[in-house]
């Protein structure tokens, strides 16, 4: 399954991903995507009937524990904050959502 | 200058002979003032950080394996002194709130964290060539590429700054700078190491592995930092095996017996009669005739201490480079999803809604390769595409992991290299697809999530080639036992590099 990759296409991705990426940046991913995708087609030949999807690598199941707080886990909600670019009133500032 | 080139194992006797921790740690920062500005292995040095804690060591009565021992670590794992950057402009500032598990135990073995060494972005990449902070140099030959993504932790190691390291391993980015460095890199099987608080690349590839110059230094690294994590979910509740007790009770000192001494010892360490496979696959077309001429006379020695060979195939060895890329590009692609500039990383201030916000923080804040791997595992999980490439990639993923399960009825371990060639200049894979190619004989195993490890087997052109050993999943112990007796047979790790002239 090779096919032309267009750069309409990158500048899709591109804004479902949310990544802000220039024209020249898009041409260039398109290229490459294109070049990379061509070389990966290789594995469509081989033959998956009724192989399951590899969705466990740890071959572990049902991880689970109680539905409670772990204080050992948290760190202290400053040092948080202390990372976040924009804070006000010990919360973390965003934009509006809805405008 | 006189870097000593000690290794952990001779810095544990040293302390236990009383050394004080303070001159390990002195010791460590003269040969990184050396060193770093002929390889740029570290990102921040912690050098005040280091001579509190030394001091404090040295205050305190000796408890942990590594009490006083400086360890770099490799910059996508949490640590709370100095910064974690991952390499990439988007967490230029950041520091991290908590410990990864592995730096927990580090601390309490009583190791001292010396410094947070340079990787690829985002640990995607295999030369440093993709940092945000400008590439590590290759101690070997500086205008050659250490090899990536941990090539930070692996030149440092090579160049005796530190006796052993701490890196991750996605597709091949602990054993891949290891080979090129002439040191030894493990990466453990899936679920043997706790991830909390590793920045996340391929959640179901990633894992932390140690770098160190011996088989002997690295199998105790991973004994102190294997095990169970609640706080990973996809760690193990096997018990960790005894990796330093499988690398025997002696090591060899005399060059002069070795050969001999190493016959008698792999006796000893039930070594003999080992059936090692040595598949055609990863001695085929593109692999350096002076690389494959190397490792074949590595499984030639094999061979000498007591293993059985036994050719064998793996046909689907070339299907590891889409499988992986197009599996860990898609995880990565959903992982890199969390850093929307709001929580942590530069804002771009100006932007007029919080989408537009998203866009350029990110469209500024991430680097080329790692923009790649957004398009692409956006393109490959996208609807329309999603059953013929992501899918189709885990099914495949599915074959090899059988393919290597048949493979393993018949053998103990798989031998081969642990890449095509030795380290390139930089520049030498400036094409994406040729830059994915250097991972061709590292990702099967990490398909797999097996374990593997990359040990020194000698030289082509002067530069250092590695063996790769790869295992049955949880068969560590069996890596290292084989690993530490080929090692003894012919001491390539006794060789370092030398301080580059204009440096001394």
């Amino acid at each position: 399954m090779s096919s032309v990759i267009s750069t309409e296409e990158v500048a899709r991705i591109a804004s479902l991903a949310r990544l802000g990426v220039t024209d020249k940046e898009i041409t260039a991913a398109a290229q490459t995507l294109q070049d990379v995708l061509a070389h990966f087609a290789a594995i469509q030949d081989i033959v998956v009937t009724d192989v399951p999807t590899a969705d466990n690598m740890a071959g572990l199941t049902n991880i689970t524990r109680a539905d409670e707080a772990r204080p050992e886990n948290l760190c202290s909600a400053a040092d948080l904050r202390a990372a976040a670019p924009d804070t006000s009133d010990n919360q973390i500032k965003v934009k509006a959502v809805f405008t | 200058m006189n870097i000593t080139h000690r290794t952990l194992t001779e810095l544990i006797a040293a302390r236990t002979a009383g050394e004080a921790a303070t001159k390990l740690v002195a010791d460590s920062l003269a040969a990184i003032t050396a060193w770093e500005p002929a390889i740029h292995a570290f990102r921040e040095v912690l050098t005040e950080e280091a001579h509190v804690q030394a001091d404090t060591c040295d205050r305190d009565q000796p408890t942990g394996r590594l009490h006083g021992i400086p360890i770099a670590i490799k910059d996508n794992i949490l640590t709370r002194e100095g910064h974690t950057t991952a390499a990439s402009r988007m967490l230029e500032n950041f520091r991290a709130p908590y410990d990864s598990t592995v730096i927990t135990k580090l601390k309490q073995a009583g190791a001292i964290i010396i410094g947070k060494t340079n990787l690829d972005e985002f640990a995607m990449g295999a030369s440093t060539e993709y940092s945000a902070f400008g590439p590590t140099k290759n101690p070997w030959d500086t205008t050659r590429v250490p090899g990536g993504s941990s090539g930070g932790s692996a030149a440092a190691v090579a160049s005796g700054e530190v006796a052993a390291a701490l890196g991750t391993d996605t597709g091949g980015s602990i054993r891949h700078p290891a080979a090129f460095c002439g040191i030894v890199g493990v990466r453990p099987t899936y679920g043997r190491v706790s991830r909390f608080g590793a920045i996340a690349y391929g959640s179901s590839l990633d894992q932390i592995g140690p770098l160190a110059r011996t088989v002997r230094d690295a199998a105790l690294l991973l004994e102190v930092i294997a095990g169970h994590d609640p706080h990973d979910a996809t760690t193990s509740k096997k018990p960790v095996g005894k990796y330093v007790a499988a690398c025997g009770s002696s090591d060899i000192s005399s060059t002069a017996l070795a050969k001999d001494e190493a016959t008698v010892m792999a006796h000893e360490r039930n070594i003999v009669g080992l059936t090692v496979g040595v598949p055609e696959e990863y001695f085929a077309e593109g692999v350096d005739e002076n690389v494959r001429r190397t490792v074949t006379d590595a499984v030639r020695q094999l061979s000498r201490i007591g293993c059985k060979i036994k050719n064998i195939s793996l046909p689907l060895t070339p299907a590891g480079i889409p499988v992986y890329y197009l599996l860990a590009k898609a995880e990565g692609a959903s992982n890199l999803a969390r850093y929307d500039a709001l929580r942590f990383a530069p804002q771009a201030a100006e932007a007029a809604s919080l989408l537009e916000q998203y866009t350029e923080s990110r469209g500024r804040g991430f680097g080329a390769e790692v923009k790649r791997t957004i398009l692409m595992g956006t393109y490959a999980l996208a609807a329309g595409y999603v059953d013929a490439w992501y899918k189709h990639a885990s099914r495949v993923r599915t074959l090899m992991r059988r393919e290597f399960e048949t493979a393993f009825a018949n053998v103990d371990i798989i031998a081969g290299p642990t890449a095509p060639e030795v380290a390139f200049p930089f520049g030498g894979r400036a094409d994406p697809l040729a830059m994915y190619l250097a991972d061709i004989l590292t990702t099967p195993a990490s398909v797999a999530g097996l374990p593997a490890i990359s040990l020194p087997c000698g030289f082509a052109d002067g530069l250092p080639v590695g063996l790769q050993l790869t295992g049955k999943a949880f068969a560590e112990e069996t890596l290292f036992a084989l690993a530490h007796a080929y090692e003894q047979s012919q001491q390539w790790w006794k060789k370092v590099p030398e301080l580059p002239n204009d440096a001394r």
